[in-house]
């Protein structure tokens, strides 16, 4: 009969605290973190594309976006010297990659990594910048 | 008193005690559970009001019409010198309610208060520095000369000899100046930033040396980092 003397009430108690961890944790991991990434990957993107876009050409054509993407030829003779620039004006902890009519110049896009994306439209077809943190 | 009743009341006094720790550990963790869901809230505060502060001030100070560029994301090195807080309230009013700052490439512009613990927004924009620059040539038997930098206008002083009438100039084959009668003294001509210009000049005799003077504004161009911080 001394085995009755076990405190029932201690073993609600530890019922009760389990069942309140349980919803201090549902909480927890339920509420999302706020993702600042993505805006700012979206201003990366869409300032280097109005800035490609608005830049002088060094030979011909309206500017030097449009000088880059007027033909296969001046593409790939272009090709380097828009990875080059596009590397420049993205600060050093962005990856870019760069599409247009006739190819795509930069690195390859990761799965599942938040991006941010800006297209230009030029006279011949559409130019889209996709940015993303290393 | 038997020795039944005895041990119910013994069982009895070791229930109170229990109950009231059992009552003590409940509080407790509920108390515990209360503060680490709080914490997990608050941290997921996005605080929308400044970050839309910071998204729409950086936006509004590199579009085309913001009083610090020259064309959309390229700043002008001038007005961005002259910039400060007044004309920051002024342009911007928001900046009178939250505390904002601006930086370029970790320099502060200009500042309405403390924003440590604030959103920042980062923009990349250019820089654009205009300078007067003078060109002096020796013009050979074309008669040209190329300006080794592109610019929005250029200022010609021409001083030619008694016996020489200069009766045109071409920027690019495209006639800017032109009089039979002789031109002479300072003029202005536009150019356009899209290309290389060269300039022509048409004369019915010896051009020597210091005869053409032309003062250009050269363009610079420097890219840059504008962070945009608000608080509060």
């Amino acid at each position: 009969m001394d085995r009755a003397q076990l405190p029932v009430s201690l073993l609600e108690a530890a019922l009760g605290v389990v069942l309140i961890l349980a919803v201090v944790l549902g909480v927890a991991v339920g509420v999302p973190a706020p993702d600042t990434r993505e805006p700012q990957l979206e201003a990366y993107a869409e300032d280097a594309a109005t800035i490609l876009a608005n830049e002088p050409p060094e030979h011909q054509n309206a500017t030097r976006l449009a000088e880059i993407v007027a033909s296969e030829q001046s593409f790939q003779r272009e090709r380097g010297a828009l990875r080059a620039r596009t590397d420049e004006i993205l600060p050093d902890n962005v990856m870019f990659r760069v599409e247009t009519p006739h190819g795509d110049v930069g690195f390859p896009v990761p799965g599942n990594v938040a991006t941010g994306e800006a297209t230009i439209t030029t006279s011949r077809g559409a130019v889209t910048i996709r940015v993303w943190f290393v | 008193m038997s020795e039944r009743s005895e041990r119910v009341q013994r069982r009895a006094q070791t229930g109170l005690p229990a109950l009231a720790i059992a009552l003590l550990v409940v509080t407790m963790v509920t108390g515990i559970g209360l503060a680490m869901a709080d914490g997990a809230i608050s941290g997921a505060d996005r605080e929308p009001g400044e970050r839309r502060v910071a998204v729409s001030l950086a936006a509004g100070l590199i579009a085309p019409e913001s009083p610090l560029t020259e064309r959309a994301n390229v700043l002008d090195a001038n007005r961005l010198a002259r910039f400060d807080e007044t004309r920051l309230r002024t342009a911007f009013p928001v900046a009178n309610e939250t505390a904002v700052a601006v930086e370029l490439d970790g320099r502060s512009v200009a500042a309405t208060g403390e924003t440590d613990r604030g959103t920042t927004i980062r923009r990349l924009v250019v820089v654009e520095e205009q300078t007067a620059e003078t060109l002096e040539p020796a013009l050979g038997w074309q008669r040209r000369v190329t300006l080794p930098r592109r610019g929005y206008r250029a200022n010609l002083t021409l001083s030619p000899p008694p016996s020489t009438n200069i009766t045109a100039v071409r920027a690019n084959s495209r006639v800017a100046l032109h009089d039979d009668d002789g031109l002479s003294g300072q003029y202005e001509i536009p150019l356009s930033r899209f290309e290389t210009t060269t300039v022509r000049f048409s004369a019915s005799g010896p051009l020597p040396p210091g005869s053409v003077r032309i003062e250009y504004d050269a363009i610079r161009t420097r890219k840059a980092t504008l962070a945009v911080s608000a608080d509060g």
